[in-house]
Formats: C-alpha cells, structure tokens, sequence
C-alpha cells in the first residue's frame, strides 16, 4: 500500500478536531423530547443523526461518546507507553545491577519512610492542619538518602554482602506471567469486581498494558547498546541515566510509537467492549458501545446502531493507517 | 531434547503458579465482600460469621493462599473424614493416621449462585468453546491461506486491493461489532431464507431430551473467525510475495515446472511458516475472544457461562475460568514450543 502525507493529516485531524466538537456544538445528550422519538437522519433541521427511542440526538451522542472514548484511552495509553519505557528501558541497559545488600535495604526503609511521611503531610495539608515540622522531617529524610547514596562507596570494604540482581530476567518472567493470564478475561473479570469507576478502569487496563511497550522498548535499547554511539558516550564517562535518556531513548521512539497507536486501537476496542457489557465504566457515560448495545437488534431503526459502529470502524481504522505509514518506513510524526 | 522437554515443562509450571498468585491477590486481597456477593445484603451476624469461616476469610492472608493452592493442586494432604471425602471427592494414596495424601480433581470451591462444583460447570462448558474456537480456527485457516495467496498472485490488481482493504477493516472490527451485525443481518433478516438462528446453543434442550444443532454452530464461527482471517490473508500474502520474489522460484519456472507446481509445491510450502506461528498463537486468544461472541449469540459456552457469573457475582466461577484459560494459554504455549523444537533443531539448542 502506497500512502501519501495528505491522508495521514486527514487522519489526524479528524481524530482531533472531533474530541472539542460536543463542547463546542451545544448539543445536549440528556435532553428528552418524547414528540420527536425516533426520527430518521438527514431529515430534520435539529437532529442531524436522527433520534433514538427517547428523542435523544444522535449527532450529540455521537460525538459525546468519542470524547469518552479518547478522554479515557489517550491518558490510559501514555501511563502504560510511559511505565513500559521506563522498565523496558532500564531491563535492556542494566542487564544485572550489583546491589550492596546493607545500604539497599537502609535506602529501602529510608524511601519508604519518605513516601509515608510525604503522604501523611499531604493528607493533613489538605485537611488545613498543616505543620512545618512534617516538611522538615521529609527534608531530613532526603538528606539522610543522600548520605547513604554517597557514603556507599565506602561502605563496599565493609559490606561483603553484594550479590548481582538479575533485573533483564526478572523482567522477562514478569512479562511471561502476566501475558499468560488473558487480557480480556482478566479485565472483563476484575472490572465487575470494582467499583464502575474511571480511576479503577485505568488500574485494571494498566495491570497489563504496558507490556508490549516494555517488550518492545527492551529490543530497542538491546539493540542500540550495540552501536558505537553508545560506546564513545560510555568512553566520555556519561552517566548511565543520561545515556539513556538523551541517546537511547530518541532512538527507540520511532519503534515505540508503533506498538502506542497499536495499543491505543485496542483499548479503544476494550473501552467500547466493555460497555457494550456495561462493565467497568459508570453508568451514566455515553458511549458507543452503550449505544450499541442498547439498539443492535433493533433492525428497523438502523440509525442508532450504524453511525456509533461507522465511527468505532472509523476511528480504529485510521489508527491502523497512521501504524501502517509509520511501518512502511514513513518518518513524520504526524 | 530430553532437557529441553523438561525444562519447558517446568517453566510452564513456574508459570501457572505464579497466575494462581496473581489470580489471587487480584480477587482476594482487592476491597471487595464475597460474603455479601454470596448471601446478598440482608443478612444476620451469624450467617455472615459461619460463611467466613467455610471460605477461610477468617484466616491471614499467606493462609489463605496456602489453604487455595491446597485446593488446587491434585496431590495434596487432607483430614482423612467423611466430610473431607465427600467435599474434595478425593481417592486416598497413603495414609499416616489422622492425615491422608490424595490425589483429586483441582477443587475450585462452589457457586454462589447454584452450590454445584465449578469444575464441573466449566467442564462441562468447555468443551462447547473449544469446538467453536477450533471451527473458527479451521474457518480461518482455510480461507485465510486462499485468499492470501489469490491476493499474492494477483498483486496489484483490482482482486489484490479488494482483499486487503477487507482484511483491514476485518482487523479494525471489534468482535462485539461483527457479532451483533452478523446476527442481525444473517440470523434475523436472512434466517428465513437461510434456515439459521440468529440466537441458539449447539446443544438445545427439547421436549425429548437435547438435540444437536450444528447450524447454530455456523454463525458464531464466521464471526470469531473474522479477525484471524484477516491477519491469515495479510501474513500469508507478504511471506508469499517474499518468497515469489526468490531466486528458486525461477529456477524451478526455469526448469520447466507447471505453474501449479511451482505455486503449491515451492512457493506455499516455505510461505506457510510464518503463517502457522500465528495460527497456533491465535488458538489460544480465540478461545477468550469467544466470550463475547458467545454472550451475543447466546451459544452456550465458558464465555456465556462466566460472564453470566460476571453479572450476578458469582466469584467462584470467575476465577475458575480465568485460571483455566491461563492454563489453556500455557499448555499451548509449550506444545508449540516442542512443535518449534521438533522442526528446527536450532531452537533447541538456544
């Protein structure tokens, strides 16, 4: 397939342009008006898309249900994109770390300290009774880490207790396990456990999404570890961190992106899947998989499953164009 | 081989261990009641106590995985009572006093909802969804492979873009989607003429007993078996052009060959390997994407089943399919490995 820049902008416009359009239309959802129920699209001034069987618009469900579906899986998306990098990333460059078990467990109970203190002064700030106290000991924490952090050097003629911890394995068997438990079937069976919420929704989609980024981004920086760009900034005493961040990582992104807009498409799929079954989202969201569900064996009113069905297809397929120029070797990011 | 074999069998093992703790530190130590998931909310004290204590809530938690995996694994130490007998339904391999080592179907605990063992719902739920995955399957493969090798012939043709322009909207198509589409279209406006349901089991229950009905079969297949087809047509015509392009190729047209020949005989063959890594990857998610085709064609399967207890909570279930097709995953995993192994000696040896 040969593809041209133009239809790539069109994709994207009409996958951005469209996310604004509810608030900016004012058309309304929720308004009912039972004399027009069940009107025919392209026929009347008001409603566009026709109405469903309450007197609803279409038009606005239409578009009200795409912003939910965009609003929930972009944020989703980039979290997991983001903590796949992240672990993948750190898998693939420190294939084992060596780890002074004495100062690791002091930074571990340092840090963890730190979060519970951090926590603690949070809660009572936003509860008004906030005290200087609780930030100075938060600040006292850090400097004890820092201490740890730097005096480690010295503490290594002391500590004979460093072993090396396998990180690339321990990630490999992680990905293993969690992959070998069904996607679907673990999400469709957690989401009726929660709560319908949008906070647990992204918990539960989370559990197992970052994978295929991880996987991915592990290649990538696998890969590039092999380069002599890598070496000569090794050669240049650079830190690691740096390393990764400022060379390996701009490197592996035009990979990435691929399996992001994969991603994305499939949790789009999800998302609506999942309402279709009126799980895992609260009730009162519009969605195309609600309004699906609600009308799909009804034949004679055609409209109100076909537009919500035209626009899923609409929005997946374009996804899966934007993957497929960037597959073929297309270099822009739009 | 030996050592390969062994060892692929132990890291599948590993595996399902690890599922079962994820499992259950996903459903047991998430907020959540099964106490009033089982006996719903009007309820007394005590009730709710007696209830606790059949299912070990009572207990820590590392007691309770314990008191779990006691239950699932099929040689394991019990109180050799009656009681014990008739709810683990165990056969004895040795006794030493009051405990017995057993041998036992994994006992994955009762309903809420109907008090029957679980596995004895999901076995006998689950033969239905394998006969529909491996249709789907078969469905898939086979005009998979025709088609992507039509396509692979006729490249750049009107037949080439029709067929991958399909294949993508057949990717981008939910199943949910195609299921309620393929249901309405074919069961309900075409069923008349069609003579098939748009709803129905494989087995319905009559007055005279249950009837097989194999067209019920038909439709469900054809939806789950969309999105495979559609990856098939696409893999099998890239790796067919791939190796058209091949310098044997025109040897073997060279020589003197017939078209046909050279098509089935050389091209195919070597096409094909790609394409069966992915079959055989596919069979396994078939069998979890099944569960909302089946919900929409009411096809009376584990998916149909599960998501059933999904909507009246019924706990025991859910975790017992979950485990079962994590393991389903896993098995076939490992028979594919060895498949791998088998064939290309180089696997083996990695």
């Amino acid at each position: 397939m040969k593809l041209r820049n133009d239809k790539i902008l069109w994709t994207i416009s009409f996958l951005l342009v469209s996310v604004g359009l509810i608030r900016w239309s004012g058309w309304s959802t929720s308004q009912i008006s039972l004399t027009n129920s069940y009107l025919p699209p392209f026929q009347h001034h008001l409603y566009w898309l026709g109405t469903d069987r309450l007197g609803r618009d279409v038009s606005a469900m239409l578009l009200s249900g795409y912003e939910t579906t965009i609003l929930i899986s972009l944020p989703i998306m980039l979290l997991a994109a983001g903590i796949g990098i992240v672990l993948g990333g750190l898998a693939g460059y420190f294939q084992k770390v060596r780890i002074y078990l004495l100062a690791f467990l002091l930074k571990v109970i340092v840090v963890g300290c730190l979060l519970w203190e951090i926590y603690i002064t949070i809660e009572a700030a936003s509860l008004g009774n906030a005290s200087i106290y609780g930030w100075l000991f938060i600040c006292l924490l850090g400097l004890i880490w820092a201490m740890i952090h730097f005096l480690q050097r010295k503490w290594e003629k002391l500590s004979f207790w460093a072993f090396y911890l396998p990180v690339d394995q321990l990630f490999i068997r992680l990905t293993e396990l969690l992959s070998s438990v069904p996607r679907l079937v673990l999400i469709l069976c957690l989401a009726t456990l929660l709560r319908p919420s949008y906070f647990n929704f992204g918990f539960v989609v989370l559990i197992t999404y970052w994978i295929p980024a991880a996987r991915l981004m592990r290649a990538e920086v696998l890969r590039i570890k092999q380069q002599y760009y890598i070496e000569a900034a090794k050669a240049n005493w650079l830190q690691d961190f740096y390393i990764l961040w400022k060379h390996a990582l701009p490197n592996a992104l035009p990979t990435i992106r691929i399996s992001f807009v994969f991603g994305l498409a499939s949790l789009i799929i999800l998302e609506s899947t999942l309402s279709f079954l009126g799980v895992g989202l609260p009730p009162e969201t519009v969605s195309w998989g609600k309004m699906i569900a609600q009308n799909y064996q009804d034949g004679q009113h055609w409209w109100l499953t076909f537009f919500p069905v035209l626009g899923l297809l609409l929005v997946i397929g374009s996804l899966h164009y934007l993957a497929d120029y960037w597959q073929e070797g297309g270099r822009k990011w739009w | 081989m030996l050592s390969f074999i062994a060892k692929r069998f132990f890291s599948g093992f590993m595996i399902i261990v690890g599922v079962v703790i994820v499992v259950f530190f996903l459903f047991f130590a998430l907020p959540g009641d099964p106490v009033s998931m089982m006996v719903g909310q009007r309820t007394d004290d005590i009730t709710r106590e007696a209830i606790r204590k059949e299912l070990g809530l009572d207990q820590s938690l590392p007691a309770q995985l314990y008191l779990y995996f006691r239950d699932l694994s099929p040689v394991s130490i019990h109180k050799d009572t009656p009681q014990e007998q008739q709810k683990y339904d165990y056969t004895s391999l040795l006794c030493f006093g009051e405990s017995v080592l057993v041998l036992k179907v994994p006992y994955l605990r009762r309903s809420f909802q109907t008090n029957r063992k679980v596995s004895e719902i999901i076995g006998e739920k689950l033969i239905l969804t394998v006969i529909l995955a491996l249709a789907a399957m078969f469905f898939a493969t086979i005009v998979g492979i025709s088609l992507g090798v039509m396509a692979a012939l006729r490249q750049n043709t009107f037949w080439d873009h029709f067929i991958v322009t399909n294949s993508v909207v057949g990717i981008s198509t939910p199943s949910f989607v195609a299921a309620s589409l393929v249901s309405l279209f074919f069961g309900y406006m075409l069923g008349p003429y069609l003579g098939l349901n748009g709803i129905g089991s494989l087995f319905v229950t009559g007055i005279d007993g249950r009837e097989l009905h194999l067209e019920n079969l038909i439709l469900p297949a054809f939806t789950l078996g969309i999105r495979p087809l559609a990856i098939i047509v696409q893999l099998t015509r890239s790796s067919m052009l791939e190796v058209l392009s091949q310098d044997y190729i025109r040897t073997a047209k060279a020589k003197g060959l017939s078209y046909y020949k050279v098509i089935f005989k050389h091209a195919l063959k070597n096409a094909l390997n790609p394409v069966i890594t992915a079959i055989s990857g596919w069979l396994a998610s078939l069998l979890a994407g099944a569960f909302f085709v089946e919900r929409i064609f009411d096809y009376k399967g584990l998916g149909y089943e599960t998501i059933q207890a999904v909507y009246n909570l019924d706990l025991p279930i859910v975790i017992g399919a979950t485990l079962i097709v994590a393991s389903f995953f896993v098995v076939v995993n490992i028979i594919v490995d060895l498949l791998y192994a088998l064939v290309d000696p180089r696997v083996r040896l990695r």
